[in-house]
């Protein structure tokens, strides 16, 4: 054995753990507000009015703030931590390393710059606009890159658990991220998508699925494999199973995303596939949670002493209950009951405040002393902030699962005489108030658990010193060409690049599996002639409806149940519950995951244009105890119709039949309806409420606005296949 | 490029040979785990789970 020095690079270190605290905060602020506008409506869209903040463009926000910033930065920092220990390595470019960490903070401040401004892909979890999808992509290839590198360079002959986690989550994100970002570019700040309808449903959602579990999941459990053995000072409670959960685990998720399409337009099979394969998961997953428990067997008397333990063992718990209720939530049955309410809040809350955030703090409060070689400033303050997180996510989740079940089971309550108990879909929303205000103590009080952290964070800095470099001796055992009969499974480990190769295989196969048949076979899809490209001001209103964020709150999917039927398209008529062929033209779908208001599939032609333009503007006026968001601005902006030929030439590349050479004509098409629509508007306006205006003057005026695009596409809705074609 | 797989996936019959070969390589898949972990020694085990404890590694912490 020789000895060699080895400098551990701690900085990068140091800079993603306060990256990850300070968005940690903001991305967690930005949740309270979005849960303080469902609790107390009236303060945030009648008093404050604020376009940037309103709930459509802020919901967006909140979900990358946390996912990419909070827990993308807490990924780095426990990767280039444990990375350069377990392969006692220093990484292998400091430049890299640091534009890594540069290059996505930049990413988290476009995000912040762009998404307020409602520019969005409208794609949950992928909101962001193109150029930023090619940052993200070149950023994660440098990570990758330097992971490689330094894999490659290592002083150690094996690659330990937690790094096959890292390897997996790489190959596996960059995949996801590329097939789920193909879009058309028609100027800097708009895009569509490259899949239309039901195609780009399956993508989004085996991306969506998929970035909960190699975003969220695989790199968290790797840092789990490395920190919990360590805090516990006792190795990993069975490495065998280790091996097992991993492969199982990356093989399996990878498959489950159609469980989120549940009763959709989605083929059957697909469905089928993914319950089962989500049903499938829990063995992994379990798996996965015991050996992290387990590891502490013995070293319980630990768990009461160290505080980072004590996060530990609620992140790994956490863990537990989500991945218990992920294949619960994706049988059928349970689904119907749960698809599109505050339980899917409540679950990824779960994930996202227990497993995700507890573990996040664990390691922050286990890293910080190591990096300043001091003690905590507090572990008394650091055992409150336990508390009181663990008391916030309590507080989080129960009321949000009381709100989920209630607004399934009303949803689908019926008199004795077949009618719908609640017709009117506000009753319910009404009914939420008091657990959505419970929900926002509930995320108060962690929010106060992390301003703790902060406090203790900074405490622990001052006392401490902070060396840029630590500098270790190192027995080296350089990885050899296999002799003989050496270990299989090391054979693979020993060499990094067949094992990438093999995990992205395994992925592969799912993703394959899934989605060529999806988009190969025309069967899959029954055409309906019926169905026809949206009008140049319907496809304007469409991109204000995505810029507005109109999708977080609204689905546009009535699935084929009796309860969803007869509340959404309750006459013959109404063209019934979705189809798959309605979507063919639909860059981006819009289908939703959530109702917070009700479905708009079949809105088109159930009321009269004045009573969108009133209810865009002040929706209490016509729904009492509305929590929607009033869009003055929409009656106030004109519409920006300069993009609009190069809409429809994107649209057209897309596969869209618009008729050649039609995009020069597209301006006076919208002109005729917007002027269709004004008319129609101030028609019906009693001569008191124009104040004294002349009528065509009014028309001019209204007729620019974005409000009668907006007007336009929900009017179009559905009524393709309605059999009356209501007047439009 | 999908004109390849286009030809081999002209109905739903086509989609249920998927399901069929998905299943057969989902249980050859776990069966080598499985058969691999079963003849692993026990030393290699105890010496791969030891990795992140190791404690032949003599800090000195230096100033920047």
């Amino acid at each position: 054995m020789e000895i060699e020095t080895v400098k551990y690079d701690n900085r990068i270190v140091k800079n993603f753990a306060f990256a990850t605290i300070l968005w940690g905060v903001i991305g967690m602020l930005v949740g309270l507000i979005a849960a303080l506008q469902l609790a107390f409506p009236e303060f945030f869209n009648d008093y404050l009015g604020f376009r940037y903040i309103s709930f459509g463009r802020i919901r967006p926000l909140h979900t990358n703030a946390v996912i990419f910033a909070f827990v993308g930065n807490g990924i780095f920092m426990g990767v280039y931590y444990s990375l350069q220990r377990l392969l006692k390595t220093r990484m292998w470019s400091d430049k890299l390393s640091y534009l890594n960490f540069w290059g996505w903070q930049f990413i988290i401040v476009c995000a912040v710059l762009t998404l307020p401004f409602g520019i969005s892909s409208s794609k949950e979890y992928a909101e962001l606009e193109w150029w930023i999808d090619i940052l993200i992509a070149i950023i994660w290839v440098l990570f990758g890159w330097n992971l490689f590198a330094t894999i490659l360079n290592r002083r150690v002959k094996h690659l330990y658990v937690a790094i096959w986690f890292y390897i997996a989550t790489f190959v596996t994100v960059a995949m996801l991220h590329i097939f789920n970002s193909f879009e058309l570019p028609i100027s800097f700040l708009k895009s569509y998508s490259w899949y239309a309808g039901v195609q780009d449903a399956l993508v989004q959602w085996w991306y969506g699925h998929n970035a909960v579990a190699f975003f969220l999941t695989t790199p968290y459990l790797g840092l789990m494999y490395y920190f919990v053995p360590k805090a516990a000072n006792r190795p990993v409670y069975s490495y065998r199973l280790s091996i097992i959960h991993f492969w199982a685990l990356i093989f399996i998720y990878i498959w489950a995303g159609p469980h989120h399409l549940l009763y959709t337009s989605l083929p059957d099979w697909a469905q089928s596939l993914g319950v089962v394969f989500s049903v499938m998961l829990i063995a992994p997953s379990w798996g996965g949670m015991l050996n992290g428990l387990l590891t502490l067997r013995g070293a319980w008397d630990r768990v009461r002493d160290d505080v980072m333990l004590k996060f530990m063992v609620v992140a790994l718990t956490c863990y537990g209950m989500a991945t218990f209720e992920g294949p619960l939530l994706s049988l059928k049955s349970v689904n119907m009951l749960s698809h599109f309410t505050d339980w899917t809040i409540a679950h990824v809350h779960v994930g996202g405040l227990g497993w995700n955030g507890m573990m996040t703090f664990g390691l922050i409060y286990w890293l910080i002393p190591k990096l300043f070689k001091t003690e905590l400033y507090s572990r008394k303050l650091a055992n409150q902030h336990f508390w009181i997180a663990t008391l916030g996510i309590i507080l989080y989740a129960v009321p949000m699962y009381i709100a989920g079940f209630m607004q399934g089971l009303s949803w689908q309550h019926f008199n004795p005489d077949g009618t719908l108990v609640h017709k009117d879909f506000l009753e319910i929303v009404i009914d939420m108030k008091p657990y959505y205000i419970l929900r926002s103590v509930g995320g108060f009080l962690y929010i106060i658990g992390a301003l703790m952290l902060v406090y203790n964070v900074i405490k622990t800095v001052k006392k401490g010193s902070f060396a840029a470099n630590e500098t270790v001796e190192v027995a080296v055992e350089r990885a050899h060409a296999a002799k003989g009969r050496e270990y299989w499974h090391r054979r693979i480990e020993g060499k990094p690049v067949r094992f990438m190769l093999l995990s992205i295989l395994v992925v592969a196969i799912g993703g394959l599996a899934e989605i060529i048949p999806t988009i190969a076979v025309k069967s899959n899809i029954p055409t309906i002639s019926s169905v026809k490209p949206y009008s140049p001001l319907e496809l304007e209103g469409r991109d204000i409806y995505i810029r507005e964020g109109c999708n977080n709150c609204h689905s546009q999917m009535i699935r084929p149940l009796r309860f969803e039927t007869a509340r959404y398209a309750p006459t013959p008529e109404s063209g019934g519950y979705t189809k798959a062929g309605e979507h063919v033209y639909d860059h981006p779908f819009l289908w939703g995951s959530k109702r917070t208001g009700p479905d708009l599939a079949r809105e088109g032609g159930l009321r009269g244009n004045l009573w969108h333009y009133k209810h865009m503007i002040d929706p209490k006026a016509l729904s009492p105890g509305s929590i929607m968001p009033a869009y003055t601005w929409l009656k106030d902006d004109d519409l920006n119709t300069d993009l609009l030929a190069k809409k429809i030439e994107a649209m057209q590349t897309l596969g869209v039949p618009y008729p050649k050479g039609y995009a020069q004509k597209a301006k006076a098409d919208l002109d005729q309806q917007a002027l269709e629509i004004a008319t129609d508007i101030v028609e019906n306006t009693p001569k008191i409420a124009l104040n004294g205006q002349d009528k065509n003057a009014k028309i001019n005026e209204l007729k620019q606005k974005e409000i009668i695009a907006l007007i336009a596409y929900l009017q179009r809705m559905g009524t393709d296949i309605k059999v009356k074609q209501t007047k439009k | 490029m999908l004109r390849f797989i286009k030809h081999h996936l002209a109905s739903e019959s086509g989609v249920a040979f998927y399901g069929i070969f998905s299943l057969m390589i989902f249980v050859l898949f776990f069966l080598i785990v499985f058969i691999r972990l079963w003849k692993m020694k026990k030393s290699t085990i105890e010496e791969l789970s030891a990795i992140p404890l190791s404690t032949d590694d003599i800090t000195q912490n230096e100033r920047p």
